[in-house]
C-alpha cells in the first residue's frame, strides 16, 4: 500500500478506540469500567510526568500535588449547592451557591495546577537532579498538609466525598488521547528538540540559543496542567478526594509507572501505566486464597505489592531503560515487521528509533 | 442382597443420593468484607478481619443461617482509596455479594459506600465513627460503632457526674476531623449540663512538646476541674507524661484513640493515674460474651485481641447474621430492612439498638479508667 496511507493509521487507531469504548460502556459492569477509568487516568498522569521528567530531564516528585490541586479545584466547582455551604463553607458566597459544568471545571482545575507550576517552577527549576526531586517532594508535602488543614475549603483529612459522578470512559479517554497528542506533537517539534537539548546538555543548549529557563518552565507547566485535569477526572470517578491519595505512595507509584515503561518514551509511559494498573487486578483474586485449579492456596496478603516490586527490580536489572526504553510505537515498524518477518541479521538495526 | 452386584448397586444408590443431596445442601451466603491488611491501616483492620472471621466460623459451626453457611469474601483495601473503591466494585459486580462489612476509617467508608448504595447492598461500617456517616451515603449504609458525638457526650456526663467537674479545659489536635469533632461535642454537652469551659488549646498531630499547654493549664486561675484531651494515638501518651511530670494532677479524659497499648508504655504507669477514656469495648473478662470472644480469638490466632477493632469486626458479622436471620428472604433489601428491627443487639462492644432511621446505632460507650498501668472498666453507658 502507499506509504502516505500510513498517516491515517492514528485516525484508524482512534476509531478502534471509540468502538472499544462504546462496546465497553455498554457491556462491562461497574467494576471493569472503574478499572478502565483508572487506567486512562494513570496513563494521563504518567505521560504528563514523563514529558517533564523523561523528555525534560526534570525529575519532579511533585506530580501528585498538581493532580491534587486540579482535582480539588474541579470538585469544588461542580460540588452540589445543597451540600457546599455545610461541608466546605470557607468559600465566598458566589462560589457556594453556584456549580459549573464538568468540562469548564476540569479546565479550571488544570489552570490552577498550571499556575501553581509556574509559581513553584520559577524558583525551583534552577535545581537539577536530586535537588529538584527533593524540592518538588516538598511541594507534594505542602499541598497535602494544606489540604488537611484548610478544612473549611477541603473538608480536611476526612476527604471531600459526594463529588458528582461526572467521569466516564469518554471523558477520561478523550483527555488521555488529548494528552498523548499534545505531548507527541510537542516532543516532535522545535520545542521538543530544545527540551531534549536542555535535558542532555543545558550549557550546550544555552550556547545554541535555547532559553533554558523558559523551555523548562513551559514543559513543567504543561505537565502540571494535564496532571490537574487527571486529578479532576479522578475525583469525579471515585466521587471522593482525600489528601491521603496524594502522598508519598502516589509519588512512588507515579515514578514507578514511568520508569517501568521507560522514561523519554510516550509508548513506555502507556505500557508502564497499563502494567501497574491491570496486573494487580489479575493478582488480587489470588491474594484472597482459596481453591485454584484444584489446589488450595492460603491467603497471600500483599502479593500484589510484592509482585510489582519484583517486576520493577527485574526490569531494572535486565532492562534498566524500561520496557520500551526510549523507543516509540510506530505503525511503519509494525508493517515492516509484518511484511518482512525474517529480517536477516545484517548488523544494521532492524528497528527504527524515533 | 447376598450378591456383590446388589450391594454395589445399593452403595451406588446411597452414594448418589448423598452427593445429590449434598449438592442441593444450599449454596453459601456470600458476605463481602473490605479490610486493609497492608498499609498504615492494617494495625486496626487486620484485627477487625480476624474478629470477623472468628464470628463467621462460630456462626457456621452453630449451623449457619437458615441452613446455609456464610462465606466471607474479603479483599485487601491496601489502605488506599482507589483499591478500596475497586474492592467494593468487585464485591458488588463480580462476586455479587448479598451484604458487605468493612473498613475502620470514615474516609474509606465514604469511598466505597456509594458503590454498594447504588446497587442496593447493605454495607456496615466497622470502625469509622463520624456520627452522620450513614446519612451521607444513603439508606443502605449502616454503622456498627457509636458516633463520636456519643463518646464525647458520655465523657462530658462522666466528668460532671462521676468526677464532679464543673469546669474543664479542652486540649485538641487541630489537624484531624476526629479530634475536632469529639472536642466540639464534649464542649456542647458539658456546657449544656451547666459546666464551663475555662479555656481551650490546639496543637498539631505529632507535636512532641506540650510544655506551652501545660504551662497554660497551670496558670489558669481558678484551675479547671478536668482536662478533656481530644488527641490521636501517640500524642496522648506524650501529653499525659508531660502534664503529670509538669505537676498537673487534674483528671484527664480522652477519646477512643487513648485505647492503645502504648498509652501506658510511653506515658509511664505512675503518670497514667486519674486518666480515663471512652472506647468501644473493655478487654476485661466478664464471664460472658467478652470472655467467649477473647478465648475464641486466642484459640484461633494464638494472641488475645489486639484492640477494640477486633471486637467491632466480630460484632459486625454477628449483626449482619442477626439481620439475615430476621430477614424474610435472603435478599439484600430484606436484610437491610431487618437491620432496623434489631433493637437489642448484645455484642462484645456493648448493647446497641439499630432502629434509628438515621442508621447510627443507639449504643453503649465503654468507660475505662487507667489504674496501676492497667485498663479497668468503669462502666458501659449511653448518653
Amino acid at each position: 500500500m502507499a506509504m502516505n496511507a500510513q498517516k491515517y493509521f492514528p485516525l484508524l487507531g482512534i476509531l478502534v478506540l471509540i468502538a472499544g469504548l462504546w462496546f465497553a460502556q455498554n457491556s462491562l459492569n461497574g467494576f471493569y469500567l472503574q478499572i478502565l477509568g483508572l487506567l486512562g487516568i494513570n496513563i494521563m498522569l504518567t505521560v504528563s510526568l514523563n514529558f517533564a521528567a523523561g523528555y525534560g530531564g526534570m525529575f519532579s516528585l511533585g506530580h501528585p500535588a498538581f493532580a491534587a490541586l486540579g482535582g480539588y479545584a474541579a470538585a469544588v466547582l461542580t460540588y452540589p449547592v445543597t451540600l457546599k455551604p455545610s461541608r466546605i463553607p470557607g468559600y465566598p458566597d458566589w462560589l457556594l451557591h453556584h456549580t459549573i459544568p464538568f468540562l469548564p471545571a476540569l479546565l479550571v482545575g488544570g489552570m490552577v495546577a498550571s499556575i501553581a507550576a509556574v509559581l513553584v517552577g520559577w524558583p525551583v527549576l534552577r535545581l537539577r537532579g536530586h535537588y529538584l526531586a527533593v524540592a518538588t517532594l516538598g511541594l507534594t508535602v505542602i499541598v497535602q498538609v494544606s489540604i488537611v488543614n484548610l478544612v473549611d475549603y477541603t473538608r480536611g483529612a476526612l476527604g471531600l466525598s459526594g463529588i458528582p459522578n461526572h467521569s466516564n470512559l469518554w471523558w477520561i479517554f478523550g483527555f488521555m488521547v488529548l494528552t498523548i497528542y499534545v505531548v507527541y506533537r510537542l516532543v516532535n517539534s522545535r520545542f521538543g528538540r530544545a527540551l531534549r537539548a536542555v535535558r542532555d546538555d543545558y550549557v550546550a543548549a544555552q550556547m545554541s540559543g535555547v532559553n533554558v529557563a523558559r523551555t523548562r518552565l513551559i514543559a513543567f507547566t504543561i505537565s502540571a496542567f494535564f496532571a490537574g485535569i487527571a486529578g479532576g477526572l479522578l475525583g469525579h470517578l471515585l466521587r471522593i478526594l482525600t489528601p491521603g491519595q496524594f502522598s508519598f505512595n502516589a509519588v512512588f507509584i507515579g515514578v514507578a509507572m514511568m520508569i517501568l515503561g521507560g522514561m523519554g518514551s510516550i509508548t513506555g509511559s502507556v505500557i508502564g501505566a497499563v502494567v501497574m494498573t491491570i496486573l494487580p487486578q489479575l493478582i488480587i483474586p489470588f491474594e484472597r486464597g482459596g481453591t485454584f485449579f484444584g489446589y488450595e492456596l492460603p491467603a497471600l496478603n500483599g502479593l500484589t505489592q510484592i509482585v510489582i516490586a519484583l517486576i520493577l527490580i527485574f526490569v531494572m536489572l535486565v532492562r534498566p531503560e524500561g520496557i520500551a526504553g526510549s523507543k516509540e510505537f510506530s505503525f511503519r515498524e509494525m508493517i515492516a515487521r509484518v511484511r518482512r518477518p525474517m529480517e536477516p541479521t545484517s548488523g544494521r538495526p532492524a528497528v527504527k528509533w524515533k | 442382597m447376598h450378591n456383590v452386584f446388589g450391594k454395589t448397586a445399593l452403595a451406588l444408590a446411597i452414594g448418589l443420593t448423598a452427593m445429590v443431596g449434598g449438592a442441593f445442601a444450599a449454596e453459601p451466603i456470600k458476605l463481602g468484607s473490605i479490610y486493609s491488611l497492608t498499609g498504615s491501616y492494617a494495625v486496626i483492620e487486620d484485627p477487625a478481619l480476624k474478629g470477623a472471621k472468628l464470628a463467621v466460623k462460630e456462626i457456621n459451626a452453630a449451623g449457619g443461617i437458615k441452613g446455609r453457611t456464610i462465606q466471607l469474601i474479603q479483599y485487601d483495601g491496601k489502605s488506599t482509596l482507589a483499591d478500596i473503591a475497586n474492592a467494593a466494585q468487585r464485591l458488588v459486580h463480580e462476586d455479587q455479594v448479598i451484604a458487605i462489612v468493612g473498613v475502620a476509617d470514615s474516609g474509606f467508608y465514604l469511598a466505597s459506600a456509594p458503590i454498594a448504595q447504588d446497587a442496593g447492598i447493605p454495607y456496615l461500617d466497622t470502625g469509622g465513627t463520624v456520627p452522620n456517616l450513614p446519612e451521607q451515603v444513603g439508606e443502605f449504609a449502616h454503622m456498627m460503632p457509636f458516633g463520636d458525638d456519643y463518646q464525647a457526650y458520655v465523657a462530658a456526663e462522666f466528668a460532671q457526674k462521676d468526677l464532679g467537674a464543673k469546669s474543664a479545659f479542652i486540649l485538641r489536635d487541630g489537624d484531624t476531623d476526629y479530634t475536632r469533632a469529639i472536642a466540639g461535642f464534649f464542649k456542647e454537652k458539658f456546657t449544656k449540663l451547666g459546666g464551663k469551659i475555662v479555656d481551650e488549646s490546639s496543637y498539631h498531630t505529632g507535636d512532641t512538646d506540650y510544655s506551652a499547654h501545660v504551662t497554660k493549664i497551670r496558670s489558669l486561675n481558678p484551675q479547671p476541674d478536668v482536662i478533656y484531651a481530644a488527641m490521636n494515638p501517640g500524642d496522648d501518651a506524650t501529653f499525659v507524661r508531660q502534664a503529670r511530670e509538669g505537676g498537673i494532677t487534674l483528671p484527664i479524659i480522652g477519646g477512643d484513640a487513648f485505647d492503645n497499648p502504648d498509652l501506658v508504655k510511653n506515658a509511664g504507669a505512675k503518670n497514667t493515674k486519674d486518666v480515663y477514656f471512652t472506647t468501644h469495648m473493655a478487654m476485661t473478662q466478664d464471664g460472658g460474651a467478652v470472655t467467649k470472644f477473647i478465648n475464641g480469638y486466642k484459640a484461633a490466632y494464638g494472641v488475645p485481641p489486639e484492640n477494640a477493632f477486633a471486637g467491632l469486626g466480630y460484632d459486625s458479622v454477628y449483626l449482619m447474621a442477626e439481620a439475615m436471620k430476621r430477614a424474610k428472604d435472603l435478599t439484600s433489601k430484606d436484610i437491610d430492612d431487618a437491620i432496623f428491627m434489631i433493637t437489642d443487639f448484645n455484642g462484645v462492644t456493648g448493647k446497641a439498638n439499630f432502629s434509628n432511621p438515621k442508621r447510627a446505632p443507639d449504643k453503649e460507650v465503654t468507660l475505662i479508667a487507667v489504674k496501676d498501668g492497667k485498663f479497668e472498666l468503669v462502666g458501659n453507658r449511653k448518653p
